[in-house]
This record gives structure tokens, sequence and C-alpha cells, in this order.
């Protein structure tokens, strides 16, 4: 993958070279017309039959035109392949990267939505950057040979104000590449704290203090603003030194002309030739901006290589167990650290006989919700190993365990259009009636009857409480059927009558899951078989409670 | 690059369309027409180039030197010029990009703001994006100003220059010019039609994806990876064929230089051939008109192809969808009067000097049509009470909170607030920004607060050890609050929430990621300093220690307290019976 993206043009190698090849066959037809012109006049000076030369001039306009259209039409596809690729790369990596530790920590929303739009578009445009690059040597060196045939005495003009022009160009590559990095720094801050305010928006209605926030998200503008100014001051010196030395050149050409035609080295027509042959090697000015351009693809390649890279492809190829039962999950001297290295659960050995109906409590900033996480496999641990059925979880692909363990979380996102797509979110087509019972085990489906559209309704339209939000966001856990159940303080939202028919309606005979929910709520954990309680990362506590319903073998065995 | 910058300058009215929000962001008048002034200036050279040459070159034939150097003096004079003009124009040219850049930014975060703390929507595009389409439109407009430097300004010096040579070498490229143009135009519609389908497609990427980063926790926990990575492959897909549809019909501008530039060489040989032969012109004034051609005017139309004309079309696509942020509408009664505590007491002055808030007949629907969700509420709460609303989920407790803090006016009824009671709701959803631990605490205090008092409330609000492990009570919190959590943040809010000196709180699950011991504990001490509460729970623990306990059970509302509603409402009892039976 990050061979791809060193090299993106392999992604539509076809269009490239049609690009390439158009690019090199038209640059080099439009070299022949200034040729052609000043031959042309020359004959006309003269009093001479021109006709041919004018069919030869048309035929090499005609050759510029088409070649121009193709190189545009082929590089334009091309590089909309290429920038979908690395798009499609990139997002690979941000959906499943997997690794020890919590995820999705290293990089802001903010920051991946900006790889994944300007970086990625930045680096697809490598390859037409590079071709211009090459094509304008290519045109410089061309237009040198034929200055040379016409009079050397034209060319010294031109070399020597080329020489200033490269040191011009090398000086305003290094002025620009530091403050572009900065510059997109200050702009994510912006972002990021536009986020923030987004997150509390219900707030900053409540507050009234909506001018304030304003100020607040713009104040790293003075920031970009100065970045901008030496990006500014480089641009300006670049161009007002070129506006004298490009027409300089020329003058001193058309002067040094005058005095080669004075001594009849040279015809009036090969004048012509000549200063049209210099603002083709002078063109290659317009190399500066793609070589600026070039900057902008090294930080958009490194910027993606470093998400892409990231990402190791899993390489497992276990298979979840295939049982009708309920099956039971050990904890094997399990270690999960935190971003800081210490640890957030601490070496934590246990079973959970399988079929029952787990509570896990503790205070806040006890490791609830990693234990939840670690569980479910969306948390990897630095040590041990979580078992399900007997198989190591991490041994099962993350495609695999869609119908071994779900974890529900306490503020489910809105994802999927509709409510039926979020209820089956990833399922592929369900039947309405297996949405429905899903929807009807959550308690929701009085509420998905009520919205206008039903289970049609749209999501960015739904205004839902906190407590209708988590039932739907059960009954999306619930459709998976998986073996083993997790939920994040996902009832934490629901009334207490509602949150005892939904953890019944969990355990009711069919389901056949073991069920793990994370909760601060002690008439939820008197519901469960087992109440584990975490206290600083470590086990305090395992109470078995007799219950009429849970399974035989209740005993969480502390190890 | 002297002007203020930051939220200083906004522009007034809130823009509708794209030439809108361009014209109210643009600097002011004076700063455009200076910018345009050495734009010409500058173009001087280029006009001259033809013309300076001819003369030479008839000069030269005629075997008079000193007019050769004359012409060539001429030249290299305006070329100096030309350089002076370049450097102020760049200073100008930043001036104006910038000063833009700042407005157009303030403008679209102040419709952000404007929209989510309306309808807490975002707009079509995700926040990221507006700030990266602002950037965009930037470079853009530096672009296309940059760009009528080389496109616009040297036709224009071309034609100036061949009418001066020959009137009738002036019209023969004039006429291809303008064919050239008029070909263009009619280009442009549908150019602008596949650029702006590409900019959506790529608008609706950024939310997909960006929908699915902030989910992707629970797109892990559902296994719903494949998902996800099908989602943004569609909406790559899309974003692929509209910029390949996008680039096969600007490649037709390729038809422009072919008219514009390349055809002007064949209607001037046309036109000269016998005029030469006459002796009608002179060769001077053929050599000046082809110079022109091929080193001012095809390379002027390239660049219009290669880029300056994309430019601005994408520039047009650009702004017309951050207008439609920019020109979000202002919430009805305006935001910073609808949350403004004094606005809450309307004219009925309350004699008894100790009553917190009066609600009489409160009733609210959302539609004329619809059921109320509150209906002939009426209720008292005196200066330190405590009144808590429970019962069911989306049974309209956090509708009355929005009520009582007037942030949504009432269909009929009142909310008084009693003389010199400030209100502050305080929302579920915790609001805590990238600033220091100090400016997040103070943040609604209406007077500075000294350390003491930031210290104490600390303790009491079991920050203490956050301030531990931020270094302090000026510890930076970072933008995306990384490392903090839930819980945390509601503890910051309520100790902002008291160091604000409001007297009467509305805390609507604002303690509930708290454990029942410190949101118990909080409470008890926010009553001890006198502050009045209204608590919205779906815990009954601390509820059931309030002097009124609102119950709504989904159809009416029981006032009460613990023991009236014990005794009045069988349903209250129910709930309140399997609360016990849970502990």
């Amino acid at each position: 993958m990050k061979d791809a993206m060193t090299n993106p043009w392999r992604i539509a190698p076809i269009w490239t070279s049609v690009a390439v090849s158009a690019a090199v066959v038209g640059t080099a037809t439009s070299l022949a017309i200034p040729a052609l012109v000043g031959r042309t006049i020359t004959a006309f000076a003269q009093g001479r039959e021109s006709a041919q030369l004018i069919w030869l001039l048309i035929a090499a306009v005609a050759a510029t035109v088409t070649m121009g259209v193709l190189a545009a039409v082929a590089g334009g596809s091309g590089s909309a392949l290429i920038t979908a690729g690395i798009r499609r790369a990139l997002s690979r990596s941000i959906v499943r990267t997997e690794g020890p530790g919590v995820d999705g920590v290293r990089f802001g929303t903010s920051d991946l939505i900006t790889r994944l739009l300007l970086d990625s578009s930045a680096l697809s445009r490598a390859v037409p950057i590079a071709v211009s690059l090459i094509l304008s040597c290519a045109s410089l060196l061309v237009g040198m040979v034929m200055l040379l045939l016409i009079d050397w005495w034209l060319l010294v003009g031109v070399v020597a104000g080329l020489l200033l022009l490269t040191a011009m160009l090398r000086r305003y590559i290094d002025d620009t590449a530091g403050p572009i990095s900065t510059y997109r720094e200050s702009q994510a801050e912006i972002g990021q704290r536009l986020l923030d305010a987004q997150r509390g928006s219900a707030s900053i209605r409540a507050y009234g203090t909506w001018m304030r926030e304003l100020a607040r998200i713009v104040r790293p503008l003075p920031v970009l603003r100065a970045v901008g100014s030496r990006l500014w001051a480089a641009q300006g010196r670049m161009a007002w030194r070129s506006s004298i030395f490009v027409p300089s050149i020329q003058l001193s050409m058309v002067g040094l002309g005058c005095v080669s035609m004075a001594a009849g080295r040279i015809s009036v027509g090969q004048l012509v030739t000549a200063l049209a042959y210099s603002t083709v090697i002078l063109g290659a000015l317009d190399g500066v901006e793609a070589a600026a351009g070039l900057n902008l693809v090294k930080a958009g390649r490194s910027r993606i290589v470093e998400v892409v890279g990231s990402w190791t492809p899993g390489r497992v190829t276990g298979s979840p167990p295939s049982t009708d039962e309920p099956l039971e999950v050990v904890l094997d001297s399990v270690t999960v650290l935190g971003a800081d290295g210490g640890p957030i659960l601490d070496d934590i050995s246990l079973t959970i006989p399988a079929g029952a109906l787990v509570a896990v409590t503790g205070p806040a900033g006890s490791g609830r919700s990693t234990f939840a996480g670690m569980v479910a496999g969306t948390i990897v641990p630095a040590s041990g190993n979580v078992l399900i059925g007997g198989v190591p979880l991490v041994q099962i692909p993350a495609a695999a365990r869609a119908g071994l363990v779900v974890l529900g979380s306490s503020r489910p996102a809105l994802i999927g259009e509709t409510v039926a797509g979020l209820i089956g979110l990833g399922l592929g087509p369900l039947t309405a009636d297996v949405v429905a019972q899903n929807a009807r085990d959550a308690h929701i489906a009085d509420v998905i009857d009520a919205l206008p559209g039903g289970y049609l309704a749209r999501l960015d339209e739904l205004q839902l409480s906190g407590g209708e939000l988590q039932r739907l966001g059960i009954a999306q856990a619930m459709a998976r059927n998986s073996k083993v159940m997790v939920l994040d303080d996902a009832t934490s939202n629901l009334d207490a009558a509602t949150e005892r028919e939904v953890v019944g309606a969990l355990r009711a005979a069919g389901r056949g899951c073991t069920c793990i929910l994370v909760t601060n709520r002690p008439a939820v954990a008197r519901l469960a078989d087992v109440v584990i309680r975490l206290e600083a990362g470590h086990v305090v506590s395992s109470t078995t409670l007799s219950s009429s319903t849970a399974p035989s073998s209740t005993m969480a065995s502390m190890r | 690059m002297s002007r203020a910058t930051g939220a200083g300058k906004l522009p007034r009215a809130l823009p509708a369309t794209g030439s809108d929000l361009l014209r109210d962001c643009l600097p002011g008048r004076g700063a455009i027409l200076r910018l345009f002034a050495w734009v010409a200036a500058e173009s001087v050279p280029a006009l001259l180039s033809g013309l300076c040459l001819a003369r030479a070159i008839d000069a030269l034939q005629d075997r008079r030197p000193a007019a050769v150097v004359g012409a060539l003096a001429v030249m290299a004079g305006a070329i100096g010029l030309g350089a002076i003009a370049t450097r102020a124009l760049y200073f100008s040219l930043a001036i104006v990009v910038d000063d833009f850049r700042d407005t157009l930014m303030a403008a679209v975060v102040r419709g952000s703001l404007l929209r989510m703390t309306d309808d807490g929507r975002p707009g079509p595009n995700t926040l990221t994006q507006l700030i990266d389409q602002v950037d965009q439109v930037r470079n853009l407009l530096s672009a296309v100003l940059r760009g009528i430097r080389s496109t616009l300004a040297p036709p224009v010096a071309v034609c100036l220059g061949l009418f001066a040579l020959d009137p009738r070498l002036g019209w023969a490229v004039l006429i291809p010019l303008g064919a050239a143009l008029a070909l263009y135009g009619a280009l442009l519609r549908r150019v602008l039609s596949r650029e702006r389908a590409a900019a959506i497609a790529g608008e609706r990427l950024g939310v997909c994806a960006g929908s699915i980063v902030q989910a992707i926790g629970d797109i892990r926990g559902l296994s719903a990876q494949q998902w996800a990575q099908d989602r943004i492959d569609d909406a790559v897909g899309s974003v692929a064929a509209a910029d390949a549809a996008a680039a096969r019909t600007v490649a037709k501008r390729h038809l422009v230089i072919a008219v514009g530039g390349y055809l002007p060489l064949f209607t001037v040989f046309l036109v000269a051939a016998p005029l030469l032969a006459e002796h009608q012109v002179t060769v001077g004034a053929v050599v000046g008109a082809t110079t022109y051609l091929l080193t001012v005017l095809i390379p002027a139309l390239s660049s219009v192809v290669s880029g300056s004309g994309g430019w601005f079309i994408q520039l047009r696509v650009l702004l017309e969808r951050l207008a439609l942020v920019a020109g979000a509408p202002l919430p009805a009664g305006g935001p910073a009067s609808a949350a403004d505590p004094e606005q809450v007491a309307v004219s009925v002055r309350v004699d008894r000097g100790q009553v917190a808030l009066q609600v009489t007949d409160l009733t609210f629907a959302y539609r004329p049509d619809a059921r109320a969700v509150v209906d002939g509420l009426s209720f008292t709460i005196e200066q330190g009470e405590m009144l808590a609303m429970v019962g069911a989920s989306g049974a309209g407790k956090s509708t009355v909170a929005l009520l009582l803090s007037g942030l949504v006016r009432p269909t009929s009824g009142s909310v008084v607030a009693g003389p010199d009671q400030q209100l502050l709701l305080v929302p579920s959803q915790p609001y805590v920004f990238g600033a220091s631990l100090r400016d997040n605490l103070t943040y609604l205090a209406r007077h500075p607060v000294a350390d003491d008092h930031v210290s104490l409330c600390i303790e009491h609000c079991g920050l203490r050890p956050l301030v531990n492990r931020l270094g302090g009570i000026d510890g930076i919190i970072p933008a995306g609050l990384d490392g903090l959590s839930g819980s945390d943040c509601q503890r910051m809010v309520l100790a902002r929430s008291y160091l604000s000196g409001a007297e009467v709180l509305i805390l609507d699950e604002a303690t509930s990621l708290l454990d029942l011991d410190e949101e118990r504990r909080l409470v008890a001490w926010l009553r001890a300093n006198g502050r009045t509460l209204v608590l919205i729970s779906h815990r009954l623990d601390c509820a059931v220690t309030a002097d009124r306990i609102l119950y709504f059970d989904g159809r009416q509302v029981v006032s009460g307290s613990h023991r009236e509603l014990l005794l009045q409402s069988a349903q209250y009892r129910a709930v309140i019976d399997f609360a016990v039976d849970a502990e």
C-alpha cells in the first residue's frame, strides 16, 4: 500500500501514459510553430512563395490543439482515478486500523478529513506536476538549441538570465516550504475549536455566548495571517524580480538581434523566431509554481503515508466457534495500557460462564469502559488473551466477529441514513419483521411507529431524547444476534422501569447470549447473575447472586 | 497588512448568495481600484513590446541607428516602471486577499455557530470542510486576481498595441479573439454546472467520511467496518466520476486558444500579405504583430486554459456553497437576547422577595396543530428551594427546562423570575473548550473571581485530580479535549455554573455521568451555597430529596413533595417501589 503512495500513477497506468504521450507530442509540435512563423515572415519580407509553409503551420497548430485536449482529458480522468485510489487506501486504514491500546486517538477527526480530502488530491498531482517540469526542461533545451542554430550571440543573454532565474527559483522554494506546514496546523486548530463548539452547541445556546465563541474560534487567525504574509513576501519578491529579468532578456535579444541583422547574419523572420523561443525558454518560469506544487505533493505524501503506514492489514484467519449454545468468556491475565503507558486494566483473569448476565460496576475512572471495549475486541490488550468459546479473540478477523461479539455504546452514533438502516447497520438487507422485532425487544417500536416515515424516517431529521437514542442503539446491537453482547452504559438514560424491561428482554429465552452490562446503577446490577466490581483497573469483587432465571453454573471464578 | 484581524469585521447583513458573500467580504472599493491600477501599470511593458520592436526594425531597415536605440530605451524605461508596479501590486494583493479571508472565516464561523445553536445541526458541509473551503477560496481568489495579470491584462494590451501599429492588423486579431471569448462564454455554463457537481460530490464525501470517523468506535463495536468502507468507497467513486466529467468539459477550453491565439496568426498573415506587397504596412509592423501573438497573447490564453479560468469557476462554486452556511438565518428572537437572563423576567413584578421563579399556566406545543408537550403547568419555587423533575424519557422535562430558561417561548402562560434572580440552564452535554482550566471555569463569571474562590470550588467539585494532572489551574486543555473524561467535563461545567453567580440553576441531566454519592454531595453543596436548583434526573436517589417534585408520567404532570406524590400517584409509587427494591 505504501508503494502505491510513492508511485501513485500506478493506480491509473493507461490514462497516465496517454496523458504523458499527448503532452510530449503536443509540446514537440508547439515547439515547431515559432520556426515556421519566422520562415513565413522571411518569405513575406522577401516576396517569396509561402503557401507550403502556411500548410505546415496549420498542421502544427492543429496537432498542438488536439494533443492539448487529449492530454487534458486523459490527465483529468487519470488524476480523478488516482485520487480515488489514494482515498480508498486512506479510508481502509482509518476504518480498519487495529492495534494495541485505545483506538482513534492518534489523529483527530478534523485532521483525518483534511488528509482524506486535501492531501490525497495534492498527492494525485504528482505526475502532472512532474511531467510539466520535465517538459519545461525539454522545451528549454530545444529552445536553446534553436537559438544556437540561429545565432549563438542570442543565446548568451538568455543563458545568463536563466542562471539568475534558477537561483531565484531555488530561494523561492526554500522560502515557502516551512510556512506551508505551519499554515496547515493553525488552520486545523480553528477547525478543532469549531468542532468543540459544535459538541457544546446546546450549552452555548443556553449561555447565549455565541459571540464570545466566535472570537475564541477565530483567535488563531493572526497566526495564519503572519504566516501568510511570509508566503506573500516570497511570492512578491519572485514576481517583481522576474518582471525585470524576463522583459530585459528579451530586450537584450532585440538589441543583439538588431546588431546581427545589420551585420546580415540573420533575417527578420529569424528574429521573430528567436524572440518566440526566448518566450518558450523563459516560460520554464511557470515551472516556478509547479515546483512549489511539489512541496504540497511531498507534504501530502508524508501525511498520507503516516496514516496508511500505521495500518497493518490483519493476517489472522481464525474462525469463530460455530454453535447454537451460548459461549463462555475467559480473560487470561489481560493488561490494557493507556496512552501514558500506565495500566488501565491490570492483569485481570476471570471466567464469565456461558449465558450469564454480568454487571460490571465501579467508580468513574476504574476502567469500566476499557473493560467493555477489551471484551468486545475494539481495544486490544497489551498482554494476555480474551477467549470467547475457547478461541482467542485476536485470532478472529474483525469482519468475522459480527455474530460473535457486539459492543453497544451509551451514545450510539446516528449512522445508516434511516432508522431501519441504523438497526440493521452492516448486516445486509434485513426483513422488516426482523427489524421490528428487535425494535420491540428494545422497547423503541412505539417511538419509531410515531415517527413520520416510521422505520424509513431519515436519521438527520430525528429529534430523539437520550433514552430513545439508547434504546435505538440496543435494538441495533440486538439485531446482530451475537453470542456475546457487551453494553457500555447503554441504558444510563433510560428510566428505571424501561431499563428493567429492556434488560429483561436481553436475557429472554432464545437469545442465547452472554450479556455483559457496564453500569453504575445498583438497580441493574441487581438484575444480574454476576456482579464484577472494578477499582483502579483491578477486580475487587465478583459476586454471584442467586437468581431463579440464572443458568446453573454462575460461578465467576477468580483465578 | 495593517488592518485589524479576527472577528472585528463581519459582513453586516447575512449574505444570501455567493456573489453577495464575495462583495461583503472583499475589502473596500479603494483597495480593489488600487489593485487594478497596479495591474494596468504593470502591463505597460507588454503593451509597448510589439510597438517598440516594430519601430526598431523599421528604423534598422531605414538605417537610422539612433531611432533603434531610442525605441529600445523607451522599452527599457517601461520595464523598470513595470517592475515597480509589480512590487506594489503584491503588497496590495496580500492585503486584499488576507482581509478577505479573515472576514470570510469570521462570517462562516458565525453562520455555523448560529446554525448549530439554532437547531444543533451543521450545514451541508462538515465543519472541518468549512475551514478548508475558506482556505481554498482564499487561494482561488489570490489565483484569480493574479490570473487577471496574466490573462485579462495581456489581451487588452495586445489589442491596444496592434491598433496603434495598424488598425487593419488590430481588426485581424480582435475579430477571432472576440469569437474565442464568445466560445469561452458558451462553455462556461456547462463547465460551471460540472464543477458544481464535483464540489457537491466532494462535500458529500466529507460528510460521509466525517460521520464515519466520528462513529468509528461504534462501527468497530458493531463489526461494521466493511459497511463503513463501502460507504466511503461509494462516495469516493462519485467524486472521481464527477471530477472526470468536469475534466472532460474543461478540456474543450483548448479550443479557445486555437480560435483566440493561433487563428489570428493566419488572419494577420492573410491581411498583411497583400498590404506588404503594396507597401501599405512595413515589415516591422508584421514582426511586431506576430511577436505580440507569440510572446504575449498565446501564452496568456494558455494560462486561461491551464488554470485561471477554472479557478474563477471553482471560486464561484465554493462561494455559493459557503453562502449557504454564512447566510444562516438568525434564530427567532435573536441568539443573544434568547439567553439573556433578564429577558426571562417579563413585565410582572413579584412582590414577595422570596420567590425565585413563578410559573403560571405554562403551555407549549411545537406546532399549533400538535399535541401540547406542556399543558397548563403552574408552580412557584422559593429562593433556595430545590425542584426535581422526574419521569419517563421523552415526557417533556427538557422542554420545560428550555421554557424556564427562556430559550423557547411558551405558546401561552408565563415564567417570571424573582427580583435579582439570574437563571442558568446547564444542558446534559457538557461544553468544555480548548483553553486553560481557569478560562473554562470562569467562562460565565460576571466579575473577576479570586483564586481562593476558584480553588475552593475545585475542591468541592472533585476537580483536584484534574488540576494536578494539568499542572495547575492555568494548565491548558487541548482543543479536541484529548484525555478528558465525560465526568471531568461535567464537574467542570458544574463548577462553572457555580462561579457564574447565577442564583437559579437548571440542571438538565448535568450530573448523569457522576456517581450517586458525588451527585448527592455536589447538589448538597450547591444548595448550602444558596443556589435555587431545578434538577432533571433519571436517577431518583437525589430527586426524592427535593422540596418539590414534578412527576411526568407521559400524559400529565403531577406536582408535590415526595410524601404527597406517594399518596397521590399510584404510578409514582410503583416507580419508587421499583427503585427501592432495586437498591
